[in-house]
């Protein structure tokens, strides 16, 4: 298909060491322009390894994963990542920091809208750690990526700065942002995915693929809300069975 | 901003600088062993009156900042190169391991016969004392730069340039500026031997002319000298380190003023990451 | 304490008086002292090849020390009793630095055997003025340095004076990193013969090139008294077999024969403090003084 942006061809990965870890086997999927993919799993399952191979950060063991039909076996400018924790260089400003990909064209703007215009010349350390998370965020938009990789953005963040950047991924997303965002918090990913993946439990594969058809803002007392969470969870459960009786 | 040495640190020189006064006072320093306090005032008098002090001590700084400067230039690039590409340092590591070793002092036979007894001699020793703490805590500083942050860099497509610039020398710059505080220190060390063996002029050789003339207040001189030098020299580092490095400023305080924490001697059995 | 133990304990202290009281029966004396053939200390090597301080019951150390100021050093830490030869100017620099030291005796005077020398068609006497020389600073050899810049009208701040022992100043002479050394015996002769180097000007009329023999203050009467007895032997042997001392210091000293012919009628060697060698001794305190290499004015009755 022409739209088609990203295609994970039967991925596996599988970090060698004592004992050898299998993070993930046999992968198989693609996403089309203007979607909100949520990569939904327990910890280590490998979700983390997944987003890794679609920045070019890693190269998988075995399978392809194509961006536009190329390969991806290095980083580049159009596809962004957001990682867990936000990596600031501690002796650049915040406003340095930002502009780290070599794009500023729009940096004051963009730091208005993020609520960072007075903290330009601050330097990371004098940043909370939401604020921090906003810098880096603002710095992988900033590369003007077509694909934006998000690894538990909202994790370890209080509710207020939780809401407010869960509110500002959304409309990043709008604006034409294909969003992959992994998480193993169902209420996050309900919240903001287009699309969910389930994943099983190490070593990674899909177990449920699902399109989400509701509009934004949601609400948790939504009828379609609630009957997706008690789905998902449903699956988990299976999941869970499944292996304790194996 | 924090003060250089805090009063505290005042206490032990003040009492023993009375006690060596009372001492001599009450007669119970023996001169022939070790000078009293006003033959030592009295010694810096005399040498300052003929100009001797003045030109030993310009002499000495003019040859540790030319042996030290060559040192930073030839031993901060090579730190970096070797710690941004690891794959240079089984090469490298044991010749450099081995050279390290052996002590300045110990080559001044052979830097005689090579370079003279002129300049040219003690500025390699001095070179040669300074370009392993800086090298060594150069390349510490590069290694310990996280791998967080590289992935950054590659996530950006850095350039080369951009790398040395954002990346490896302001992560590196606290360790660089130890490595360069431990060189100086390390200078003035090795200065000192140099110019006991074989100069005209200079601290070193003012002590040995001094012990060679049976003048053990002028000994004491040059080494009061030294040592307050040497603190002097120490402090404008930390300076220029504070004004340098603003970000180091809260996280560590201690950071650019403690000698120790990333310095090359303690990285052998502690792997520390510098953040 | 048990029987058993106190047993122990009274053998071993009647062991300890034991060991003490025979050392005592045996009246050894002890007696650290200096011992160096060059430059050429003939009574010293007599002395030891004779073993005549041992024949009179002294059980005599020797040990070799470079310079004046290293053996006062020793002698301040209690590790050396007797420095049997020492420059004139090492006993006078060390007096006036408070050290505890005294001359018990001449030695020898010499004043043709220290010089400034340079290569071969070199420096030239006339041409000192702005040269580097090398110089054992706080020695004899200094001190005749001084008295050379002064007969030419100069002083140690005209010229760049370089820190050095003898062999490092020869050393650094022969690369040209120096353009005059001053030098003493046996090198001094032996340079000049091999032509490596010539003499500018010597000690003649100069100085008395005398050197000395100090004790630690503090040290027993009976051993000085010993010591001087060994020396007194030493000068008898060498005035009566002259050849026999000469063999012995060609042995001790490796150098051929030729050689200490040449070197031996340089040296005078006595043991009597002398009206001349007190007046010449007087002298030096006040060119030393003058010169600011002593800074401390001392009588020279203050060296005995």
């Amino acid at each position: 298909m022409k739209n088609q942006l990203l295609q994970i061809q039967q991925v596996s990965k599988v970090f060698p060491g004592y004992p050898w870890v299998t993070a993930l086997t046999g992968i198989d999927f693609q996403v089309i322009s203007g979607e909100f993919v949520v990569i939904l799993g327990p910890s280590g399952c490998g979700k983390t390894t997944l987003l890794r191979l679609l920045a070019g950060l890693e190269k998988p063991s075995s399978g392809l994963c194509r961006y536009r039909g190329q390969e991806i076996d290095s980083p580049s400018l159009a596809i962004s990542y957001l990682f867990q924790e936000p990596r600031l260089f501690p002796w650049l400003t915040v406003a340095e920091n930002m502009g780290l990909s070599g794009h500023s064209e729009g940096l004051t703007a963009l730091a208005r809208r993020m609520g960072l215009a007075d903290f330009l010349k601050s330097f990371p350390h004098q940043l909370s750690g939401g604020m921090a998370k906003r810098v880096s965020l603002a710095r992988a938009l900033l590369a003007n990526p077509e694909v934006l990789l998000l690894d538990e953005p909202l994790a370890n963040l209080d509710l207020p700065t939780k809401i407010g950047l869960q509110q500002e991924l959304i409309s990043i997303w709008r604006r034409g942002i294909t969003s992959i965002m992994v998480t193993h918090d169902l209420d996050e990913a309900l919240a903001v995915a287009s699309r969910i993946l389930l994943f099983s439990p190490r070593p990674g594969r899909i177990i449920h693929d699902v399109v989400l058809d509701m509009d934004h803002p949601r609400s948790q007392d939504d009828q379609r809300y609630l009957l997706w969470k008690r789905q998902i969870m449903n699956w988990t459960m299976e999941v869970l069975n499944h292996e304790s009786t194996k | 901003m924090r003060k250089r040495i805090p009063w505290q640190g005042w206490v032990i020189p003040v009492i023993f600088g009375v006690s060596w006064y009372l001492l001599g006072h009450a007669d119970l320093i023996h001169t022939g062993i070790f000078p009293r306090i006003h033959q030592v005032w009295e010694a810096i008098i005399f040498l300052t009156q003929r100009a001797a002090l003045q030109t030993h001590l310009w002499v000495s700084l003019q040859r540790v900042l030319i042996g030290f400067a060559t040192a930073g230039l030839i031993g901060v690039p090579i730190g970096l190169g070797l710690g941004w590409a690891p794959q240079l340092k089984p090469w490298f590591d044991p010749t450099l391991h081995f050279l390290r070793q052996i002590p300045p002092v110990a080559w001044i036979p052979l830097f005689i016969m090579w370079f003279g007894i002129g300049e040219a001699s003690k500025n390699a020793v001095i070179f040669y004392a300074a370009f392993f703490p800086i090298m060594l805590n150069t390349q510490l500083g590069v290694e310990q730069i996280p791998r967080t942050y590289w992935e950054v860099a590659d996530l950006y497509q850095f350039t080369l340039w951009k790398s040395l610039r954002r990346l490896v020398l302001p992560g590196s710059a606290p360790a660089i500026i130890t490595g360069l505080r431990l060189g100086m220190g390390m200078s003035w060390r090795a200065l000192v031997a140099a110019e006991m063996l074989a100069a005209s002029s200079g601290l070193g050789y003012l002590i040995m002319t001094a012990r060679s003339l049976v003048r053990l207040d002028e000994m004491v001189v040059g080494m009061l000298i030294i040592g307050v030098m040497g603190v002097a020299i120490d402090g404008i580092f930390a300076l220029i380190a504070s004004q340098l490095l603003p970000w180091t400023k809260s996280v560590s305080g201690v950071r650019s003023t403690d000698l120790g924490r990333t310095s090359y001697e303690e990285s052998a059995t502690t792997d520390t990451t510098g953040v | 304490m048990k029987a058993r133990n106190k047993l122990v304990f009274l053998c071993l202290i009647v062991l300890a008086l034991l060991l003490g009281s025979t050392s005592l029966i045996l009246g050894q004396k002890q007696l650290s002292m200096t011992y160096n053939p060059m430059p050429f200390n003939l009574p010293s090597m007599v002395e030891r090849e004779g073993q005549m301080l041992k024949e009179l019951g002294v059980d005599v150390s020797y040990n070799t020390f470079l310079a004046g100021y290293t053996m006062t050093e020793a002698m301040t830490a209690r590790q050396l009793d007797i420095a049997t030869v020492m420059g004139g100017t090492s006993a006078i620099t060390s007096k006036a630095g408070d050290r505890d030291i005294q001359v018990i005796g001449a030695y020898s005077q010499a004043p043709k055997g220290f010089a400034l020398v340079g290569l071969p068609d070199g420096l030239r006497l006339d041409q000192l003025a702005g040269k580097r020389i090398s110089v054992p600073i706080g020695t004899e050899a200094h001190y005749l340095l001084g008295k050379i810049l002064a007969e030419q009208g100069l002083s140690f701040a005209d010229i760049t004076v370089i820190n050095m022992l003898v062999p490092d100043g020869v050393a650094a002479l022969q690369t040209k990193q120096v353009d005059g050394a001053m030098v003493v015996e046996p090198v001094l002769t032996r340079l000049v013969h091999a032509g490596q180097a010539e003499v500018i000007r010597d000690g003649q009329d100069l100085i008395a090139g005398l050197t000395v023999s100090v004790a630690r203050q503090g040290l027993d009467q009976d051993i000085i008294d010993l010591f001087k007895a060994g020396q007194a032997q030493a000068l008898c042997f060498i005035a009566e077999y002259p050849d026999l001392a000469l063999e012995i210091a060609a042995r001790e000293t490796g150098l051929p024969m030729a050689l200490i012919e040449q070197i031996a009628p340089k040296y005078q060697f006595h043991t009597d403090i002398t009206p001349e060698i007190k007046a010449s001794l007087t002298d030096a305190i006040d060119f030393l003084y003058m010169e600011g290499i002593i800074r401390r004015k001392i009588d020279v009755e203050d060296l005995f």
